[in-house]
């Protein structure tokens, strides 16, 4: 499981998460990414064979509790706050919309 | 400010003091600041509250009249909420969270919004957009983190008690190095909705406050089921206060009290000390002190750094410089305005941890990262079960030391996080603790934690409130 997280690798989880790192800071970056992976290999080491992953203690916590186990809600319409309220935090609109660059090149 | 909140509001109902009398000294309080505590005030309107309330001179619950302060990852309703980032700076809600809207409907008054991590991230609050936060207590010493501002606003003077959050320790680390009471209820007791989200797995709004009893009088008042946070436990409003005050002594008796040994070995020696004395006194107290072992928690700290930087990146991606928040300008093409957004409004602590959660979901590393985590957090999860079996609470530290330097901790990024170690095991499983002050370690304070079973956050509250009881601070 070990990664050293090299230059190609930073700019390819940068891409993903749309993060621009600049060129001085790239190397540091993978340092400090490979610092704490070396740690979280730790991980690799447990063994999980037969374990059930637990990613929300909620559904597991319900089945044992006396809390209501209907975590759901009923799929009606309400009122919702109106687009000018929406819109008075966005940074650019139009048209009581919201305003992007251009995505067609012409 | 000296009072507890209960005890000032029989004085409020008394006359013997009025609402604007506590929220003009606690502005007064929060303006002569010396800890960068604040990010915006809330003095106009906190005033024309306090006299509203006067006035009407219905002080029906302890909260009434009362003034507090919100961490600044709480939305307010015309109130500017910055996460303490960059990124949302000028961000002004057009809606009240449940907090929020919580604390209004009980009538206790906002002083204003104070300082955090960005979003959270960080256990020392030197991660602000707005600059560091200092310990009052100590203005070379960290308040510990990420609701610093929480617990330097109740030392201050500015607010009887404040809202936290905590996902790996953020209430509850802060509230042991200034010396006060952080409580984290069971994941889900308290609707997440309007809560700025760092990992929505393991956040929970945790009220801090001077004692325990205080802490009870606002979960009270937090604790209605609320339909729009689906992961809200469906449970009736907690009600606990009157069992604290008719609590009668003798009430440790016979209560199971587990502890790992070497948790304590581990921690400076007047840390480790403290928390001897204190299960001393538990067992004084009639209470029997067993040991219990909680073999995966030594893994907690990777666990947890994988499964919240997964969710963070998730959570954050909502940021895009299109919706609401900061944009950078641009001629680019969209893709540029993302980016560049991103980049510019995120502090460097942000931008870390995206990358790592970025990296722990992405093709290729997703099996052996997160999902392994995730098997390993059920293994953290089982132990918790397994030691419930044998005892009522699990004592634990908070942190193996008292509240350290500004700057020490910024060399070593692993250094830094495990001084989470002890707080995260409970985010992971879900559980309610409570962090209580005891002792003293390098002239600062210490303390030690109560972790209960999930949803008996109330024999948990009661637990607490009989050790404090029996030693008055």
């Amino acid at each position: 499981m070990s990664v050293k997280v090299d230059d190609k690798l930073v700019l390819h989880i940068a891409k993903l998460a749309r993060l621009s790192i600049p060129q001085d800071e790239v190397k540091s970056y993978g340092e400090h990414l490979t610092k704490i992976l070396t740690h979280v290999e730790l991980l690799s080491a447990v063994p999980t064979e037969g374990v059930l992953s637990l990613s929300n203690p909620m559904k597991d916590i319900l089945l044992n509790s006396s809390a209501s186990k209907d975590w759901g809600r009923e799929d009606i319409v309400k009122p919702s706050l109106s687009s000018e309220l929406i819109l008075q935090n966005a940074p650019d609109q139009q048209l009581n919309q919201f305003k992007v660059e251009a995505v067609i090149e012409e | 400010m000296k009072n507890d909140i209960y005890k000032t509001h029989l004085l409020l109902k008394n006359k013997k003091v009025s609402s604007l009398e506590l929220v003009t000294e606690a502005v007064k309080n929060a303006k002569n600041s010396k800890c960068n505590t604040f990010i915006s005030l809330t003095e106009e309107t906190a005033l024309i509250e306090a006299e509203k309330c006067d006035k009407e001179k219905i002080f029906n619950n302890p909260l009434m009249g009362i003034p507090y302060t919100l961490k600044d990852l709480f939305i307010t309703e015309g109130v500017r909420t910055t996460a303490g980032s960059k990124i949302l700076f000028n961000y002004n809600p057009p809606y009240d969270g449940y907090v929020s809207s919580a604390l209004k409907k009980a009538g206790s008054i906002l002083v204003g919004k104070v300082s955090c991590d960005e979003f959270g991230m960080g256990s020392t609050n030197e991660n602000s957009a707005f600059g560091p936060v200092k310990n009052p207590l100590d203005l070379n010493k960290v308040p510990g983190g990420s609701s610093g501002g929480s617990s330097a606003s109740i030392l201050e003077g500015s607010s009887f008690f404040s809202m936290g959050t905590d996902t790996g320790g953020s209430a509850r680390l802060p509230a042991n190095f200034c010396g006060i009471v952080g409580f984290k209820p069971s994941y889900g007791r308290v609707s997440r909705f309007g809560q700025i989200a760092y990992a929505s797995s393991l956040d929970q709004a945790s009220p801090m406050g001077k004692s325990v009893l205080d802490i009870a009088c606002v979960m009270e008042h937090l604790t209605s089921p609320d339909p729009k946070d689906a992961t809200n436990a469906k449970l009736p409003p907690m009600k606990i206060v009157h069992d604290l005050l008719s609590l009668k002594s003798g009430s440790l008796k016979n209560k199971k009290i587990g502890f790992c040994p070497e948790f304590i070995s581990a921690c400076d020696k007047e840390v480790a000390a403290s928390l001897n004395d204190a299960l001393h006194l538990f067992r004084k107290n009639g209470a029997s002190v067993v040991e219990v072992s909680l073999p995966s928690v030594k893994n907690c700290v990777p666990a947890y750094y994988v499964i919240a930087t997964s969710e963070a990146s998730s959570n954050l991606s909502r940021y895009d410089g299109i919706h609401f928040g900061f944009r950078k300008s641009h001629q680019g093409n969209l893709e540029d305005t993302y980016c560049e957004s991103r980049t510019f409004g995120f502090g460097e602590e942000v931008k870390k941890r995206i990358m790592l959660g970025t990296f722990s979901l992405s093709s290729g590393y997703y099996d052996a990262y997160y999902i392994k985590a995730c098997k390993v957090r059920r293994l953290i999860a089982n132990d918790f079960n397994e030691a419930f079996k044998s005892c009522d609470v699990v004592f634990s530290p908070v942190c193996a030391t008292s509240a350290f330097n500004l700057g020490a901790m910024n060399s070593d990024p692993m250094q830094m996080y495990m001084n989470d170690l002890y707080t995260i095991p409970v985010n992971l499983a879900g559980l309610p603790a409570i962090a209580l002050p005891f002792g003293q370690s390098q002239g600062m304070p210490t303390g030690f934690q109560l972790i209960g079973q999930a949803f008996k956050d109330e024999d948990l509250l009661m637990i607490a409130g009989g050790f404090e009881q029996n030693f008055s601070r």
